[in-house]
Order: C-alpha cells, then structure tokens, then sequence
C-alpha cells in the first residue's frame, strides 16, 4: 500500500532540511511523520476499523501551505476523493473532480501533496486561509497567481479577489498580481476579513502606523 | 477567446471624456475665448469634465462632495458666475470613521467604476493593470484624518505618455503594443500619442459637515463651507501672519467667497479685518492671477482688485458692515 511507503535515509534527511523543527514536531503531533532519535520517518498505514489516516497516494493529497513550509497553525487538511468519504480519520474534503486537481506523490513524506498552486487555492476554498494570507503577499514571484486562480473554487476565487483588490488599494497601484481581473469576482464580503489578516502584511515596515490606517 | 491588444486599448481609451463633451462644456460657460486660450480650456477641461463623472460617482457612493469642486462647478456656473478651475474633488465621509473603513468604500467605489465603464483595465505583459481607478495616494498621506486618493485617467494633452506611466507600474509593453495603442489612440481619441494624468480627490473622515442636496448629489451646506473659508482661509493667515505662506489658498478662499451673493454666512465676521483681508489678498493674488487656472475669471475681472471690491461690496452687505 502506497501509504506505508517509507522514504530512504537520504529523502528522510531532505525532508528535515524542507521542514523546520518545529513544523516537524507540528507534522509529528499531527500524527504525519513519526520523528525517532531525530530521524523522520512517513508514516505508515495507522487508524482501526479499517479507517485509514490520510487518503491513498491516487485517491486524495494533503494540503500543505508550502510557502510557509510547514503545515502552520491549522490541523492538516485533505482533499480525497468522494468514494473515501467517511473512511479518513485526517480532517478532509470530498471533492469529485481529482483528476482535474494538481497533485503527485511524495515519497520524502509517504503521502500526496498539492502543487503550490493547487494548495493555497484549496486553503482558500476550504480552509481557514487568514495566517495564510501573508504566504500569499510576500511570496508573490515564488508562485503562479493565475493558476490559483483558476484551481480556486468560488469562494478561493472571492478571497484572494479581495485580498489583491485590497493590496491595490492600499498601496495605490491598481495593477493584479497576474492577469486575472478581481473586479470580476463578489470580493466585497471578504474585505472586512482580509484587512484582518494582510494589512499589516501588504504595509510592512510601519506603513500601518505611519499612515493611521 | 483573449481580447486582443487593439480591442483593449480602444476600450481603454473609450473611457476619456469625448471631444464633444470638453467642447460642450466649455461652450455653456459662454464666455468668448480666442483660439490658444481654446486650446489651454480643452487641456483643463478634459480634466474637469473627468471630475464631474467621478464626484457624481463619489456622491452616489455615499460621499459628501464640497471644497472648490462644488463651489466652481456647481454652485458659480448657475449664477453666471466664470469658475476657477481647480482639479481636486474635496469630500467627507457623513461619519467620523478610520482611513481603513473608507479605503473598504474605496475597493466598493472601485467595483462600481469598473461596472460602469468609467474605469476599464488592460491585460499587457503578463499584467491587469486598470485606469480610472480610485487610489489611495499613499506618498501624500501624511494627515491622520484626510485619506489622499488619485485617480490615473487617459488624456489626449496632458500628463505622462500610456507606456511612460506603465512602466512606472513595472508593466513593460513591447513597440507592437505601442503602435497598436497609437491606432487606437487616432481613432478614440484624435491624438496619436495617448498619456495618463491624475485627478486628486481627498476623503476627510472626521469632520462630519452639515450636508444638503445639490444637483441630486450630497455637498456640504454652502453657507457653512462659506463661512469656514472666509474664518479659516482669509482670516486667520492675517490673524496669524502666515499671508505669503498662504497666499495661493486665500486667492482661491477670495474668489469662491464670490457666492455669498446667493448664499448666507453662518457666521458674524468683524467688518475691519474682513475688509483688510481682502485688501491683503488683491495685493499678493498678482503672483497667480496669471495662471490658467484663472483665465475665465480674468474674462470678467481684469484685475484681483477687481474681484475684490466685488466681494467686499457683497460682505459688506451679508455682515451688515
């Protein structure tokens, strides 16, 4: 079974330079990689009741926020196929269209990841992407905006909608992160929310307090 | 299917006042200009004829306009009165609010621009970038409670050629987008070198004016704005010995106080210093007058004497001096 694949000494070692210790220790408590004598290892197939932890490697992936790399402040999410429904013990969602979704295998982690694009269009469809928000704003040439965009469902394409119509204007440079056009998009909703979160991420270096904003 | 460059661009350019409108405009001012004074009103009132679709937009949008907009634009013209021109839209919020709450109007104002088709965007190097949009002017926000915005418009005559202002937003466009855009420019808009210029508009959020309604916008009460320019713009520079620091703005002060033979003050002014005032004023307005800003005043008043004798006679008349 894919998911108790393990990785090789030398991937196990590349997984502790991608991850942080702490994220480790987070993956670790999450019940996502064990971490022995300061060795990772992927976990193997774990649960009862012929309940599996995270979805098979073809049936689903886990969202990581890579930009952050590591899996941040929220329980580990996964998107699985709607025929594992009731049958994961990670928090999912059951999506029928995976075969349109961007993911492939890790063999350093033993599970299916998202592509970065895929990920955070996916915490921004159905997660909590508030600490996210930030991955977003400062990593913007680590990523291609237009394919979140498009991967995004409804309410991921509202949000980040809203956060770019936001860094526009607070910055005062009506020019989208990519071609996509947020003045499309019922952003208005999400104002209040991403102001929470980015501003102080879009006006770093003082800008909110030197423009009373 | 993608819209082409072309395509683009004439949208974009279709955002710009049209030759009739400016013309139109000008020409209801009835005052007889000759032809390179013509020429300058095009240049201004392009801008202005900009101004008034976005106060209207502004006002709709829950916005209270006023400031010399209001006074030269809308109030002056309907007494036959010859504005000066002046390119900011001054408003307030009805409200006290935070500069992050009206930004949040701003994004929402924004939306309603885009709908309308007064502001349109164009896909160009890998970029959306949009004209006709409200932004927060952030290199001017140094007041706690006034939220500076601009507003990059197209322009046949004035401001920064369209690739020298994209390029200022990190947008690079290759020579067959500029020569598309010089197509389209010919053909929306006369010119064959399209540019960008900025309105100004300023957003108090704290002051809380009286409000009434003119033309079906909300302003602030004319009296009151009256008032607080004669008090804050002509009085207290003398009062504080700031007349050369702040001549400009008691010249501009000078010449809106010209409505106050169709609105009252509301408030008493002691007759001596308004009269000095003025004097003072007509004195240091000779370092301006010949502005373009002016040029329609100066039609019916040759001199900044001139205009001032006409407004003291009409103080005299509402401070019962």
């Amino acid at each position: 079974m894919e998911l108790c694949r393990g990785g090789t000494p030398a991937e196990v070692r590349l997984v502790e330079r991608v991850f942080s210790r702490e994220a480790l220790e987070r993956l670790a408590s999450a019940g996502l990689v064990a971490v022995e004598g300061g060795v990772v290892k992927p976990l193997a197939c774990r649960g009862g009741g012929g309940r599996l932890v995270l979805p098979p490697a073809h049936m689903g992936y886990v969202v990581v926020p890579w930009l952050k790399k590591a899996l941040g402040a929220s329980p580990p999410l996964a998107v699985a196929d709607a025929r594992l429904k009731g049958r994961l013990e990670v928090e999912a969602v059951y999506v029928s269209d995976l075969g349109e979704r961007e993911f492939y295998y890790s063999p350093y982690l033993g599970f299916s990841v998202c592509s970065v694009e895929q990920c955070y269009a996916d915490v921004l469809t159905f997660g909590e992407p508030g600490p996210y928000l930030v991955d977003l704003v400062w990593s913007r040439g680590l990523y291609d905006v237009d394919k979140v965009y498009e991967l995004a469902g409804e309410r991921g394409r509202r949000i980040l909608a809203a956060l770019v119509v936001w860094d526009m204007v607070l910055t005062g440079r009506s020019v989208s992160w990519g071609r996509f056009d947020p003045y499309r998009e019922e952003f208005e909703e999400w104002l209040d929310y991403v102001a929470k979160w980015a501003t102080w991420a879009i006006l770093d270096d003082g800008g909110v307090d030197r423009l009373s904003i | 299917m993608a819209e082409s460059t072309a395509s683009q661009f004439r949208r974009l350019f279709s955002t710009a006042p049209t030759l009739g409108e400016i013309d139109g405009a000008i020409e209801a001012l009835g005052v007889p200009l000759a032809p390179h004074e013509l020429a300058q009103m095009r240049m201004d009132f392009e801008r202005v004829a900009y101004m008034h679709r976005y106060a209207a937009v502004l006002g709709r949008g829950g916005l209270v306009l006023g400031g010399g907009y209001v006074i030269n634009f809308l109030v002056l013209p309907e007494v036959g009165e010859p504005p000066r021109l002046t390119f900011d839209i001054d408003t307030a919020t009805r409200r006290a609010t935070t500069k992050a709450e009206a930004l949040k109007q701003v994004a929402s104002l924004n939306q309603a621009l885009i709908e309308s088709g007064l502001a349109a965007s164009l896909e160009v190097g890998g970029r959306r970038i949009y004209l006709g949009l409200l932004e927060h002017d952030i290199e001017r926000d140094v007041l706690p409670f006034l939220l500076p915005l601009r507003i990059p418009v197209v322009s046949r005559w004035s401001g920064v050629p369209l690739w020298r202002f994209l390029a200022s937003r990190g947008v690079e466009v290759r020579y067959s987008d500029i020569e598309e855009a010089e197509r389209a420019a010919v053909e929306t808009l006369g010119v064959d070198e399209p540019k960008v210029e900025y309105l100004r508009a300023w957003v108090s959020i704290a002051l809380e004016p009286p409000v009434t309604e003119l033309r079906g916008l909300p302003v602030s009460d004319i009296s009151w704005q009256l008032s607080l320019k004669l008090r804050e713009k002509l009085l207290r520079p003398v009062a504080e010995g700031r007349v050369v620091a702040e001549a400009h703005d008691m010249v501009k002060a000078l010449l809106d106080l010209r409505a106050v033979d169709w609105y009252n003050l509301r408030e008493g002014a002691e007759c001596r210093a308004v009269e000095a005032a003025i004097r003072q004023t007509a004195q240091v307005a000779a370092d301006f007058w010949q502005s373009h800003h002016y040029l329609l005043v100066r039609k019916r008043y040759p001199t900044p004497q001139d205009v001032a004798l006409r407004v003291w006679k009409s103080l005299k008349q509402r401070l019962n001096c």
